[in-house]
């Protein structure tokens, strides 16, 4: 959309039953240069992601119709979204089993409520990209 | 809602690339003057070029600009073939909020010999400049009045959404803040446990604030009136200034509201003073931001760290005064004892060591060995309950002062049973004169029914009988008492803790001992002494 970069920018897939925390999550990511889609369940993530080229997936995990965690096994399960790295957000105190982790592909999971600042920076070790742009911008 | 407008570019570009469509320029009007369009910045097209880089246009749109604004609703020829559009947003209260020139060039511009002129003082290649214009379809003069309640239209369109993008942003970023502090706050609140390390906790907190606030390095400095982490330093990150150098920038301000200032050889600091009671407990320092210097939300966020540290500071210092009072009544109890009996003095204290040092080299948990210590101290606090004659006698005791003397453990017991804070310690006052073999009492209890707690106790108790002067004897020598400890493996004692007490290092005892017998001498002066008086 933006003709700021010549790059295409790397694309993230954000899941979540609660608009505000889209938002949030949403205006972290723009503003660190990620272009970003955004889905209110996993039904509808998961049919975002079934036609577009998506570069990391932050899902919610407590989500009406499909789960983060089905959405994670999911995308696990096929060919074309294997590779896909997922960040997970749970509730505060809700603790997943490494049984039930078993199969998807999530690579970080962190606590709500968490800080946007730490969410980024789990989204940039995730997609191995450096911190090119502090967030100088938004201190302005 | 959607937009036709991409998010997040300027009133300015926004104008500009709309009124390109029909030879339009637009110029911004701030209340400091006029803003042209930068020849240099590479988006702007040949028309920018043409009515900036002309002197003529730009001399006389500024002459006229006072006139001009001062009917919006009347378009103006500034040039032949250079009209302009007045467009003035009013808020409420008739206040303008945004005001602006649409430049339009109409086709009148290429019959004369205006562009001729114009691209001459711009230094364009006319030729060029009106085959751009002629493909652009530049509109006639009679037409810009009838254009211009379009532009106005379109001028407060894009500043609504300029404005409405702005607030969007500003939400968002208030949002994301919050966030922030809502995470940061969470993570000490989690910290904030009663009886918890106070030092994990110090730690933590430096760690999550320097990780939401997004700073090189966070330290918490702990002044002496901090309780127990009185003046204590807390790093977290690398090129934090020490107490010294932060002693330059703290003042005696009553403020605890968190401040930005310069600290030489550290740039920009954040400090905020740990405040509780009216006194400044400490003080939270934070500094290397990597996002730029410090807003208010880093120092709101900052302050509520060091207000959240104040109450865990003054947490942990009730905790240690009221453990502190918790030991304070045990001790007394056990100078009540030692008063009865002076012989035994400094007896609870020796065997609370060696308890608590024999725990250790078991390697039994911390709070097995805290409960070692204590019940070591408290052991004999039945005596309290044992006719003073009987404690006192020096010659033979008969079967009925014996057994006044076996009855302390379960008075001891009954002292202490309704505290429920030292409920641990009760198996090692009751049972302490049980034995390996079942001989012992009260209960006769033997081998694995009595509490290891009772076990560990009996031993120290033993061996500090055998080391210090008692009433019937004198103290043993060091080797008599352990050949006696080893005899009595498997029979008094546990078989499986001999060889670890007599593996333990005594030199601390031993220290104990000499400072006890030096105490008893004074005493047993002083009780003579009385004794001659009463007498």
């Amino acid at each position: 959309m933006t003709d700021s970069s010549l790059d295409q920018p790397l694309s993230i897939l954000v899941a979540d039953d609660e608009p505000h925390i889209v938002r949030v999550v949403s205006f972290k990511l723009k503003l660190a240069g990620f272009e970003v889609l955004s889905a209110g369940n996993g039904q509808e993530a998961w049919e975002i992601l079934s036609d577009r080229s998506i570069d990391l997936v932050l899902t919610d995990h407590q989500m009406p119709y499909l789960t983060g965690l089905d959405l994670a096994k999911r995308m696990a399960e096929h060919p074309r979204t294997a590779a896909i790295p997922v960040l997970m957000l749970t509730a505060r105190g809700f603790r997943l089993t490494p049984v039930e982790l078993q199969g998807a592909g999530i690579v970080e999971i962190l606590d709500k409520p968490f800080s946007p600042r730490m969410l980024l920076d789990a989204v940039r070790r995730a997609l191995d990209v450096a911190d090119e742009e502090s967030d100088g911008k938004e201190a302005a | 809602m959607t937009s036709v407008f991409a998010s997040g570019e300027s009133l300015e570009l926004l104008m500009a690339r709309e009124l390109s469509s029909f030879g339009g320029v637009w110029i911004s009007v701030r209340e400091d003057g006029i803003v042209w369009p930068d020849p240099s910045d590479s988006v702007v097209a040949w028309r920018e070029r043409l009515v900036v880089g002309a002197a003529p246009v730009r001399t006389e749109i500024e002459d006229r600009l006072e006139s001009i604004l001062a009917n919006p609703l009347e378009t103006v020829e500034v040039l032949e073939g250079i009209q302009v559009i007045p467009c003035v947003i009013r808020g409420s209260g008739g206040v303008p909020e945004d005001a602006g020139l649409a430049v339009v060039m109409t086709a009148t511009l290429l019959d004369r010999g205006s562009l001729s002129m114009l691209c001459n003082v711009a230094r364009m290649d006319e030729t060029l400049v009106r085959g751009l214009a002629t493909a652009g379809d530049l509109p006639d003069d009679d037409s810009v009045p009838h254009i211009a309640p379009l532009v106005r239209r379109l001028h407060a369109q894009v500043f609504a959404h300029v404005r409405d993008h702005e607030i969007q942003q500003s939400v968002d970023s208030q949002l994301a803040d919050t966030y922030e502090e809502l995470h940061l706050l969470n993570s000490l609140i989690d910290g904030l446990v009663v009886g918890g390390d106070p030092e994990a906790f110090l730690e933590s907190a430096c760690r999550e604030l320097a990780a939401t606030g997004g700073y090189a390095w966070v330290t918490a400095h702990i002044d002496e009136n901090g309780g127990p982490l009185a003046l204590r330093s807390f790093v977290h990150g690398e090129g934090a200034p020490s107490r010294a150098d932060l002693r330059r920038i703290l003042d005696d301000r009553q403020d605890s509201s968190a401040r930005a200032t310069q600290l030489a050889g550290y740039g920009e600091v954040g400090i905020a003073s740990i405040r509780g009671d009216g006194t400044c407990l400490g003080h939270l320092v934070v500094g290397g931001r990597t996002g730029g210097s410090l807003s208010s939300i880093e120092l709101t966020l900052l302050g509520s760290a060091a207000g959240h540290l104040s109450v865990f500071l003054r947490n942990a210092s009730l905790y240690a005064d009221l453990d502190a009072l918790f030991l304070g009544t045990l001790q007394a109890m056990v100078a009540a004892i030692d008063a009865k009996d002076p012989y035994t003095r400094g007896h609870s204290q020796r065997v609370a060591e060696l308890s608590r040092d024999l725990a250790v080299a078991i390697g039994l948990p911390d709070d097995f060995v805290r409960t070692a210590h204590l019940s070591g101290l408290v052991h004999d606090i039945g005596k309290i309950g044992v006719p003073e004659a009987v404690l006192k006698k020096s010659g033979r005791l008969d079967d009925e002062e014996f057994a006044a003397i076996r009855q302390h453990p379960q008075i001891g017991y009954r002292i202490l049973k309704d505290i429920p804070q030292i409920r641990d310690l009760l198996p090692g006052v009751l049972c302490h004169h049980e034995s390996w073999d079942g001989r012992g009492y009260p209960a006769g209890l033997s081998r694995d029914e009595i509490p290891l707690l009772a076990r560990i106790v009996a031993i120290c108790d033993s061996f500090d009988a055998m080391s210090s002067n008692r009433t019937y004897r004198r103290a043993l020598p060091r080797e008599e008492i352990f050949a006696e400890i080893r005899r009595c493996a498997g029979s008094q004692f546990d078989p499986d803790i001999v060889p670890v007490f007599l593996g333990m290092d005594f030199e601390g005892y031993d220290r104990l001992l000499a400072q006890g017998i030096e105490e008893s001498r004074s005493a047993l002066r002083i009780v003579d002494g009385r004794g001659e008086e009463a007498a």
